[in-house]
């Protein structure tokens, strides 16, 4: 079969599936970088993100992302969220063997496809995701936008390519008729080890390097043998190692220009593999089993890995008598105990050396959460009443612990022993939404009382509004452009919402 | 009967309003979906004498939720964000608020995680 090249194809199809539509929504395929630019909410580099999750006050509306400039006011702000829309579609592809077992029998390329579509734009919480039927045909709900890239991501992913394009305005109910994947190019190899014997059970999948969005993924077969299909392009092939056998997960670049595709081998290091086992006990000797609910927890994650440059991060619970074990490969690592939440205990993280032969550590014993105790002074330094305080670990699972001010703008909790993140919501609007970081040795630091000033920073005011209502009871989070959360809160009765940000929030890295 | 009648003084007793959760995010009668990473989940809360809530967020087999962080700029409330793990499927997500004389409110959604998610 001499077939057109596939995302050209796709493109026309996108295309021509538009030309009988009624809405003003426009596509283009995402190898036409050209046609896909310069459709920013707001025109000028944006410099805030209000991501809105609306609530059941305002059924229908679906979470999104509204850009905000930078250099101007961010106060009285009127800001519409888009109505849901439906986008629907077919999915059909060229199979080379539909009958198997009568190789005369020549390809199908009608075929409907049984895929994840996906739709999804960068710097949004936009995004939807939907499995097509047996018959190709998809239907999902995503809010109105621009540059919203749609993804498909067949099942079978040894017959057709998967695919990334570009739907540059979507502003009303859209049926993208037939979306056909063609037949693409294929990208096969072996995951060994280093000595050559084949590592089953590993995963891999295609990342396409422009998008970030990610093919279907498969097993490599006893031998170690997969085959993908992709179209021409640059991609990463990601391989995620058998959690069973401790294999780490590695990433290898891979670009082809035709419809020839590449061969790709994949080394995942030696197999040799290292036992690390310890116990956990709490500060008066008593084991720390946990149960299968609220287990005690120790992930160790990959700082280098003998022999090959991947990643990995393994984790067990504690069995009877708080022992645990793990199997992991030869290398660096940063080990962490992560308590249940409600164990009232602090977690714990330290390097550890992982040579060839099996590890045998010292008893971990695990301490109480320590009582922390600050003032918390407004912007003009005056004592704040009734501002929330919410500490939350550094690593770890992110556990946050909160309490409220007093009336001398006083606060104390129980906090772990880590180095932890600070958020402090004042009750009115004098003061910023602020956040401090406290280091490990800070929060076990009693000898001094801490006093914490909350930051003047910027109002951030306005209304949210969709199509002529008020979209009231709504979670408002206020981000910048690497969507580092500044604040967050909820729209009033009336769709309204103030903030005041930090100009920097304290992170850390 | 002889002698004087007694009466203890009133003691007024101020009845507790429980909180009550007024919005959601799934809705009330809706599952939570978890076709992408990460899914942000909240409340709405409304409690008329006490702004002193404290919010428990759990997953059934899967325990206390810890990453939970309350809300109360614009009003009361709590979110979490939870990542999407193959294992919560089915089961329910959870949040329970109490206020500080024990009155309380809850709202549950069942977790589905499609097949085909990424």
């Amino acid at each position: 079969m001499s077939a057109p090249p596939a995302r050209v194809l796709l493109g026309a199809l996108l295309l021509l599936a538009l030309a009988g539509c009624s809405n003003d929504a426009y596509l283009a395929t995402n190898d036409g970088a050209a046609l896909d630019g310069g459709t920013d909410d707001t025109g000028a580099t944006p410099e805030l993100r209000l991501d809105v999750y609306p609530s059941d006050a305002t059924p229908g509306l679906l979470p999104q992302s509204i850009r905000l400039n930078g250099g101007g006011s961010w106060e009285g702000l009127s800001l519409e969220v888009r109505p849901t829309v439906t986008v629907s579609g077919t999915v059909t592809g060229f199979q080379a063997t539909p009958y198997l077992t009568d190789p005369t029998v020549p390809g199908d390329d009608d075929l409907p496809v049984v895929a994840r579509v996906d739709l999804f734009k960068a710097g949004s919480i936009a995004a939807a995701s939907v499995e097509s039927d047996q018959a190709g045909a998809f239907s999902m709900q995503i809010p109105a936008g621009e540059d919203y890239r749609l993804g498909l991501v067949p099942e079978d992913s040894s017959l057709q390519p998967f695919s990334v394009s570009s739907l540059t305005l979507l502003s009303s109910d859209l049926d993208l008729g037939n979306l056909y994947l063609d037949y693409g190019a294929p990208v096969w190899g072996k995951v060994l080890y280093a000595d050559s014997s084949p590592a089953s059970r590993a995963l891999v999948h295609l990342v396409d390097r422009a998008t970030g969005a990610a093919g279907p993924e498969v097993e490599v077969d006893t031998d170690g043998y997969f085959m993908l299909r992709a179209f021409p392009g640059a991609y990463d092939l990601e391989v995620v190692g058998s959690a069973l056998a401790a294999d780490p997960n590695v990433s290898v670049p891979v670009a082809f220009e035709d419809d020839a595709g590449a061969e790709v081998s994949v080394d995942l290091g030696p197999r040799a593999r290292s036992l690390i086992t310890g116990r956990l006990l709490d500060s008066q000797g008593q084991e720390l089993q946990g149960s299968p609910e609220e287990p005690y927890r120790v992930r160790l994650t990959a700082q280098s890995i003998d022999g090959v440059d991947g990643t990995l991060v393994h984790e067990e619970v504690t069995g009877d008598h708080g022992v645990f074990t793990i199997l992991v490969p030869p290398g660096e690592y940063l080990a962490e105990v992560i308590p249940p939440y409600d164990a009232g205990l602090s977690p714990l993280a330290r390097p550890i050396a992982v040579g060839p032969t099996d590890l045998a550590l010292d008893d971990v014993v695990m301490f109480d959460r320590v009582p922390w105790a600050a003032q918390v002074l407004d912007a003009a330094g005056s004592p704040a009443p009734g501002v929330l305080v919410v500490a939350r670990e550094v690593g770890f699972d992110g556990y946050t612990y909160s309490a409220t001010t007093i009336a001398d703008g006083r606060v104390s909790m129980d906090l772990p022993a880590v180095s932890v993140e600070l958020t402090l919501t004042p009750s009115n609007g004098g003061s910023a939404i602020t956040h401090k970081v406290l280091q490990a040795s800070d929060v076990a630091n009693l000898s001094e009382p801490r006093v914490l000033q909350l930051a003047a920073g910027s109002p951030v005011n306005g209304v949210l509004n969709s199509e002529g209502q008020v979209v009231s009871y709504a979670l408002v989070e206020v981000r910048n452009a690497d969507g580092e959360l500044f604040a967050s809160g909820l729209s009033d009765a009336d769709g309204a919402f103030a903030f005041r940000v930090e100009d920097e929030p304290a992170r850390l890295k | 009967m002889a002698g004087c009648p007694f009466f203890l003084p009133f003691i007024r007793v101020e009845q507790n309003v429980s909180p009550s959760i007024d919005y959601s995010s799934p809705a009330a009668d809706q599952a939570l979906v978890m076709d992408l990473e990460q899914y942000t989940a909240f409340i709405v809360v409304k409690d008329p004498d006490d702004t002193e809530l404290t919010y428990i967020w759990s997953i059934d087999n899967f325990g206390v939720q810890g990453g939970a962080t309350p809300l109360i700029s614009g009003g009361l409330g709590s979110q979490i964000t939870i990542s999407r793990n193959a294992g919560y499927d089915g089961h329910d997500l959870s949040v329970i608020v109490y206020d500080s004389a024990g009155g309380s409110d809850q709202r549950s959604w069942r977790i589905e995680i499609p097949e085909s998610t990424p």
